[in-house]
């Protein structure tokens, strides 16, 4: 039960583990929604630490397709606060 | 022209003083110059005149700055009355324009001891010539002048009331700019008005003290790798910072409850949103995907005392008729089976020291900081204790002690000074003691249980 953030930021280091250790598998796919503050420069800093497949994959998984399949070059206000709803905004339960 | 102020420090945590000065000059990006003299920037002094290059910068400090009583601007000091006034006429310029008609009021204090009220008054009319015009208003005076005397201490003697009055080792003169309104989160932060605490937890001013050596602030991220009942997550979220947490018992962070107390806690504080997550793993197996992370790692370790170490691991491995019985039960589990609780061994406290500034190294963005405790025992704390443990690329920018008498615990705050990447920590089993430094805070739990007995058979002082 984490926050989309937090799968993009785990994966499996168990010796053994190497094939699919990332993303992390969900179980059931359930969300709850959370609010969180925006933050347009953190979310600025944090984006090169994203597994940009991995969290667009999540997020469709758990029905929230807002998150273009590509990085995009230009951060406007509308991406970033996508952005901020499905990193901080989003927990799969 | 830079400025000077003059800083009334509380009484408390003398040595955390001025690292906490500069964490939150960096913080803001401006710097808090010391005086030059070796014993004008002694931090066990209870007034300090540093320099600032703008009036901004002292409400800054004072807003932010735990141990900042308050803050005036310095206009005078001696270690006689009379230094004190051709100094405070030489900087006539600086109060000048009070003169007129600012009303206004004098308090005359002193640290260490009581001056009697007569020569409180003589005080005062000393510094007639400064010709104030302006009216003396007891309640709501314009400004405050503040004239104190710094006595040193004499613990533990006996004297009467105002004796030695008058010879005092410098005193400072200056006008109030502001009230230290950082410390009132000490009793916010109260652990015993927290909707969640256990006995591992931390004491609120030492809490935000580690809080500031953070540097937290909105948007930055924080990682506290024994989590416990979550005391360093409420200081640095209050600051804005986004926390994670992680401890080998998930049992410390959830408490009993549906909703896990330290998200309770978190709630009546109002900094709920900003716990990103809290994750239940051995730190030593821990599964952060990549490096680079997180701002802070801040952290209280296990040092066994009340909480052990402990990781993941068998003390002895198991042979092989136990090893299939186990792998039995961990590919069959039963439907009904209690969750499966995994083996644990010590984790030796020096092993762990290092591990921690290896992890640190690791998930540290550049400039990061890494900010713990280190238990030690006094007598045998060296230097180079704390310099053995660090890394290439990780910096040590403070080392404060809180004493406890034969203990004490050093709070040490760590930069990580390059933009390199670094693997991330093989957490190797304990190798044979090397024949390299062996540092005091080695097997501290034994020796704290032995009441740090030395060869002599001498036992040391208090408990904690
Ligand atoms: C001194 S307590 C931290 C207390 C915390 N600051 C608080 O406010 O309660 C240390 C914590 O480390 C945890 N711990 C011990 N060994 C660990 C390990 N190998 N990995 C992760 N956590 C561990 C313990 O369960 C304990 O909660």
């Amino acid at each position: 039960m984490v926050r989309l953030i937090t799968h993009n930021l785990l994966a499996c280091h168990v010796k053994g583990c190497n094939t699919n250790n990332f993303p992390l598998q969900f179980r059931d796919i359930q969300i709850e929604l959370r609010e969180a503050e925006f933050n347009p420069d953190f979310l600025k800093g944090f984006m090169p630490k994203i597994e940009w497949k991995a969290l667009v994959d999540a997020a469709r998984q758990l029905g929230d397709t807002s998150l273009p399949l590509e990085q995009p070059e230009m951060l406007d206000d509308e991406f970033l606060k996508n952005l901020h709803h499905v990193l901080l905004e989003v927990k799969e339960v | 022209m830079p400025l000077q102020y003059l800083i009334v420090f509380a009484s408390t945590h003398p040595e955390f003083r001025l690292p906490e000065l500069s964490s939150v000059g960096e913080l803001y990006g401006f710097t808090v110059t010391l005086p030059l003299a070796l014993e004008d920037r002694d931090p066990t002094r209870p007034y300090m005149v540093v320099e600032l290059d703008q009036e901004e910068h002292a409400f800054a400090l004072a807003r932010r700055c735990i141990l900042v009583k308050a803050i005036y601007e310095f206009y005078g000091q001696g270690s006689s009355y009379d230094e004190l006034h051709a100094c405070t006429r030489a900087n006539e310029a600086r109060w000048a324009h009070y003169v007129p008609d600012t009303s206004f009021r004098f308090i005359v204090t002193a640290h260490n001891h009581k001056i009697p009220q007569s020569r409180q008054r003589d005080v005062v009319e000393s510094f007639a010539y400064m010709a104030l015009l302006g009216k003396i208003e007891m309640k709501n005076p314009q400004i405050l002048f503040g004239c104190f005397e710094e006595y040193s201490s004499r613990n533990g003697l006996l004297r009467s009331k105002h004796e030695g009055d008058g010879q005092f080792r410098q005193v400072y003169f200056g006008r109030l700019l502001v009230e230290g309104s950082a410390r009132q989160l000490v009793g916010i932060y109260d652990v015993k008005k927290r909707a969640y605490y256990g006995n591992t937890s931390m004491e609120a001013e030492i809490s935000l003290l580690m809080a500031n050596q953070t540097l937290a602030a909105p948007g930055k991220l924080i990682y506290d790798p024994f989590m416990g009942t979550g005391s360093m997550a409420y200081v640095t979220s209050h600051f804005g910072g986004l926390v994670y947490g992680s401890d080998i018992d998930g049992r410390q962070m959830r408490g009993k409850g549906k909703v896990p107390g330290v998200i309770r806690a978190a709630k009546a504080y109002g900094t709920d949103s900003r716990i990103l997550d809290l994750c239940t793993f051995d730190v030593t197996r821990n599964p952060w995907r990549c490096g680079g992370l997180f701002d802070a790692i801040v952290t209280d370790p296990p040092y066994g005392v009340r909480a052990g170490a402990k990781r993941l691991g068998r003390k002895k491995e198991l042979n092989e008729e136990q090893l299939k019985t186990f792998m039995e039960y961990r590919n069959n589990p039963r439907v009904d089976d209690q969750p499966y609780i995994p083996p644990t061994k010590p984790y030796e406290l020096s092993h762990l020291a290092v591990d921690l500034v290896l992890l640190a190294q690791h998930l540290l963005r550049p400039g990061g900081r890494l900010v713990f405790f280190l238990p030690t025992v006094t007598d045998e704390y060296a230097e180079l204790d704390i310099q053995s443990m660090v890394c290439e690329g990780m910096e040590v920018i403070a080392n404060s002690l809180q004493d406890f008498g034969s203990w004490g615990r050093r709070l040490v705050t760590i930069r990580k000074t390059t933009d390199r990447e670094y693997p991330r920590p093989s957490f190797e089993p304990e190798q044979p003691a090397e024949a390299g430094h062996v540092p005091a805070h080695k097997d501290f739990r034994e020796k704290y249980f032995q009441g740090f007995k030395k060869d002599d058979g001498e036992t040391g002082g208090q408990t904690p």
